[in-house]
């Protein structure tokens, strides 16, 4: 679904990225492993369109995708979520996932001045309340941001990058910041949206949720791939090992 | 969809109409009146700046654009007012455009510097070609201002009128806030990074607005050119841009009243200074400084304070 | 060509502003509206000391330059620090409140006429080719000149120059070794205001001094500081040297009220055109 090939992108003499090449299966999770610096965010950066690559093509359902701009990406139905999370503080949970539909449908400006698409906002009304009740956030529904537990937060993340049904969902360290039942309800949603045919690709350290999740899982190292498979094979790929233990923060 | 603040449109209604009836004075209901022009402009400011993240400090130009084109193309070709003022507010967006263009592309202080290099050229240009605009001495061959055949002429009158378009600029501002048009402005303010990975064409919505309200400046502009009866290069200068700057922020960045409130403390603050005017400017700043130190959401920020604190006792 | 010698001799003023701009850029981050304002203040401090105490220049001018960095350091704590949850916007407009502030002091201090002192130096005209330089010009570009030099070489070999660089470069990690950050801020307004201060006392014999200076002379210095490259030090420099020889030749082709208009196309053609400026650092692009 989404083919990434020969991607590389250099900051100043630095080679962040290094001929990556991989694919992204249609309809599984596939997880981005790494150890820090590797460039994995840097590569959601290059396929969400924020960061020109040097080298390399990127293909989403066969059209070329490459250093596009962001709000295309986005037309396209690939969502991302972040990893500071990029909500408003002065607005409620509820108009924090409006922001996630207006882009997508960008209904008439003159009408929702004048209050004339009375109906369409009724529909999106439903539609948040229906994406606050699958991410477990409807009771917060009205409080700000800034009166809200971290973990909502999180879901609130996710629940903005998936109101707009995208084909693919891309995920920053999804499970950062959140306790162990916080995780367990966050892997219950993934599960869920990949049940709905939801395509997952997602940056984690979270091994033990990796493990749960993934079906594919990639390795970067120094900007370089150095592992592709289940995660079964890359649990025992010596590359991997030597990488994680050799950036050791123990 | 928000609700429409209904208690605040009719405040606002009352107040204009009770001023009418309340002074009969011209010299303070003139107040009234620049107060007014002051506030439309200083709400424009505030949807650049405080919606949409914008820094437009040029944007006195757009004033000045607007009521000399208003003007001079009524003197030139002899139209009826209303319509030139029309054709300089569509002039003024245009122009808007041209200058958005490139400029809207660049952030933060490079924008404020690129707004503020455009609000100089075209005060310079005022100046210099006093062939078309009467230069420094400014610009007298004004017509007697008429609406649809009504003829308006003097404080009374021109207070109606201006009050009316004020109202109903000031409704169309609430509906615009409460619309989800004003989500979409301040969630590019808020995180351009965000807003872009959502959907949103940060530069065409930026250089909508920017045209927008240079148009609503502009058409302003002509009022204020009939209504004065004389313009001149000064009143369009970089400091008044700095004054609108300084009313939306006192006023309250990012809410329907800011502007009101902001421009409504300033425009009056001269005639109670009187006797201390030297120390005006001094004040100004530091209303400014206080403003963003202590109470960023400004004067309308606090009045939300106080009144949901009686709100909740 | 007298074009030339005015272009370089008002060229060294936008050039000490530029400076001025550059090192708090470099160091903070932050565009100083009110930089023009500190030559204003200068010119009026040094007229202050000469013409109502009558003091010597020789205390008068230490004098001014001792009050410069105290300002700078007082401005920076009451309108910079103080800001809470700090972010561009804030920033931005805050210095511009500041810049309101220090005109309306100005103001009511000084008033509103336009004040001089006498030269410094006894007044020569020297001949040279295709034009004239007077002595009070030649001072103007002799300090400017000595100024760049010495703050550069401040920055260089200093210990605490040292320290200014490496908070350019990356403020955490300058902070993680040691760095006082917020110290360093303080001086970065401080040598600043003292740029604008020098500026200011030297051009005051020539052009005289007036409470609404600053907001020019601090656009054009910006203007300048952009065109050699914004956060560059020689590019700054350079910038204002050519800003100035450029004004000078289009003053003297096109009406006077044109002139103001040159530096304001400046920054327009380096924004859209060449952003980085003639000299500027190519700091990683990132997003």
């Amino acid at each position: 679904m989404l083919q990434i090939k020969n991607t590389g992108i250099n900051f100043g003499g630095v080679k962040a990225l290094d001929n990556v090449n991989f694919d992204v299966p249609y309809g599984r999770i596939t997880a981005l492993i790494g150890p820090n610096g590797a460039g994995k965010t840097t590569l959601f950066n290059i396929i969400t369109g924020f960061l020109k690559s040097n080298t390399g093509e990127i293909f989403f359902e066969n059209e070329n995708i490459t250093n596009v701009q962001p709000y295309y990406i986005f037309a396209k139905g690939i969502s991302r979520t972040f990893q500071n999370l990029n909500l408003i503080p002065e607005l409620s949970l509820k108009e924090n996932l409006l922001l996630g539909i207006i882009g997508k449908d960008n209904p008439s400006a003159v009408k929702s001045i004048l209050r004339l698409n009375s109906k369409y906002w009724q529909r999106m009304e439903k539609k948040i309340d229906y994406f606050m009740e699958i991410t477990g956030i409807s009771e917060w529904r009205d409080r700000k941001t800034d009166e809200v537990p971290y973990g909502i937060l999180k879901y609130l993340e996710i629940a903005r990058a998936i109101i707009n049904e995208p084909k693919i969902l891309l995920l920053d360290e999804p499970a950062a910041g959140l306790n162990n039942v916080e995780k367990e309800k966050l892997m219950e949603l993934l599960k869920f949206l990949v049940n709905k045919n939801m395509t997952i690709f997602m940056v984690e350290h979270d091994m033990n949720f990796v493990s749960n999740l993934a079906d594919n899982v990639i390795c970067l190292n120094y900007g370089k791939v150095i592992a592709n498979g289940s995660y079964r094979d890359i649990r025992n790929n010596e590359e991997v090992i030597k990488a994680y233990l050799g950036d050791s923060d123990a | 969809m928000r609700k429409i603040n209904y208690p605040f449109l009719i405040l606002v209604l009352i107040i204009l109409i009770s001023t009418k009836f309340l002074i009969k004075n011209e010299y303070y209901l003139s107040i009234v009146i620049f107060g007014m022009f002051n506030a439309i402009n200083a709400s424009c400011f505030n949807i650049l700046l405080g919606y949409t993240g914008i820094i437009s400090l040029g944007q006195a130009a757009f004033y000045g654009i607007g009521a000399y084109f208003a003007v001079i193309v009524a003197a030139s070709f002899g139209i009826n007012p209303m319509l030139a003022i029309v054709l300089a507010s569509l002039f003024s967006a245009l122009v808007a455009f041209i200058i958005g263009y490139p400029t809207l592309k660049l952030h933060g202080h490079y924008l404020a510097m690129a707004t503020l290099g455009f609000g100089m050229i075209i005060y310079v240009l005022m100046n210099e070609m006093a062939f078309i605009t009467g230069g420094p001495s400014g610009f007298l061959d004004i017509s007697k201002f008429s609406f649809f055949g009504v003829s308006i002429y003097g404080e009374h009158s021109f207070y109606i009128f201006v009050a009316i378009v004020f109202f109903l600029f000031t409704v169309l501002f609430e509906m615009f806030d409460k619309s989800y048009l004003s989500y979409k402005l301040k969630f590019i303010k808020e995180s351009e990074f965000a807003s872009k990975s959502f959907g949103i064409n940060i530069f065409k919505t930026k250089l909508l607005v920017f045209s927008i309200t240079a148009g609503i400046t502009a058409f302003n502009g002509g009022i204020y050119a009939y209504y004065s009866g004389f313009i001149s290069p000064v009143s369009f200068n970089f400091n008044y841009s700095i004054e609108l700057l300084t009313m939306a922020i006192v006023g309250g960045l990012g809410t329907v009243p800011g502007g009101i409130i902001g421009a409504a403390v300033l425009t009056a603050l001269p005639e109670f200074m009187a006797s201390i005017e030297d120390y005006e400017m001094i004040l100004y700043g530091c209303f400014l400084a206080v403003t963003i130190i202590f109470l960023p959401g400004g004067l309308t920020g606090l009045i939300k304070r106080i009144l949901n604190k009686n709100a909740s006792d | 060509m007298q074009f030339i010698y005015s272009g370089i001799t008002s060229g060294s003023i936008f050039a000490l502003v530029a400076l001025g701009f550059n090192i708090i850029y470099n160091t903070t981050g932050i565009i100083n509206f009110a930089q023009g304002e500190f030559v204003m203040i200068g010119g009026m401090l040094i007229y202050t000391l000469l013409s109502i105490y009558g003091l010597p220049f020789l205390i008068a001018a230490p004098l001014a330059l001792l009050a410069a960095l105290f300002i700078g350091a007082l401005f920076e704590r009451v309108f910079i620090k103080s800001v809470r949850s700090p972010n561009e916007i804030k920033l931005i407009t805050i210095t511009i409140a500041a810049s309101i502030i220090l005109r309306g002091l100005g103001m009511v201090i000084w008033g509103r006429n336009s004040l001089s002192v006498d030269a410094y130096i006894p007044y020569k005209v020297l001949e040279l080719p295709a034009g004239t330089l007077t002595s009070n010009s030649l001072l103007v570009i002799i300090v400017s000149l000595v100024t760049a030099f010495s703050l550069s070489l401040f920055f260089k070999r200093s210990s605490l120059g040292k320290a200014f660089r490496a908070c350019y470069d990356d403020k955490i990690a300058a902070g993680i070794c040691g760095v006082d950050v917020s110290k360093i801020r303080m001086l970065a307004f401080a040598i600043a205001a003292l740029l604008g201060v020098i500026a200011g006392i030297v051009t005051t014999p020539i052009s005289y001094v007036t409470y609404t200076d600053g907001i020019m002379t601090g656009l054009k210095g910006f203007a300048a500081a952009i065109l050699g490259g914004l956060g560059s030090f020689w590019g700054g420099v350079a910038g204002g040297l050519l800003l100035g020889i450029f004004e000078g030749f289009f003053a003297s082709v096109l009406p006077s009220g044109y002139k103001d208009a040159f530096a304001f196309l400046i920054i327009l053609a380096v924004l859209f055109l060449r952003p980085k400026g003639l000299f500027g650092k190519k700091k990683a692009e990132r997003l």
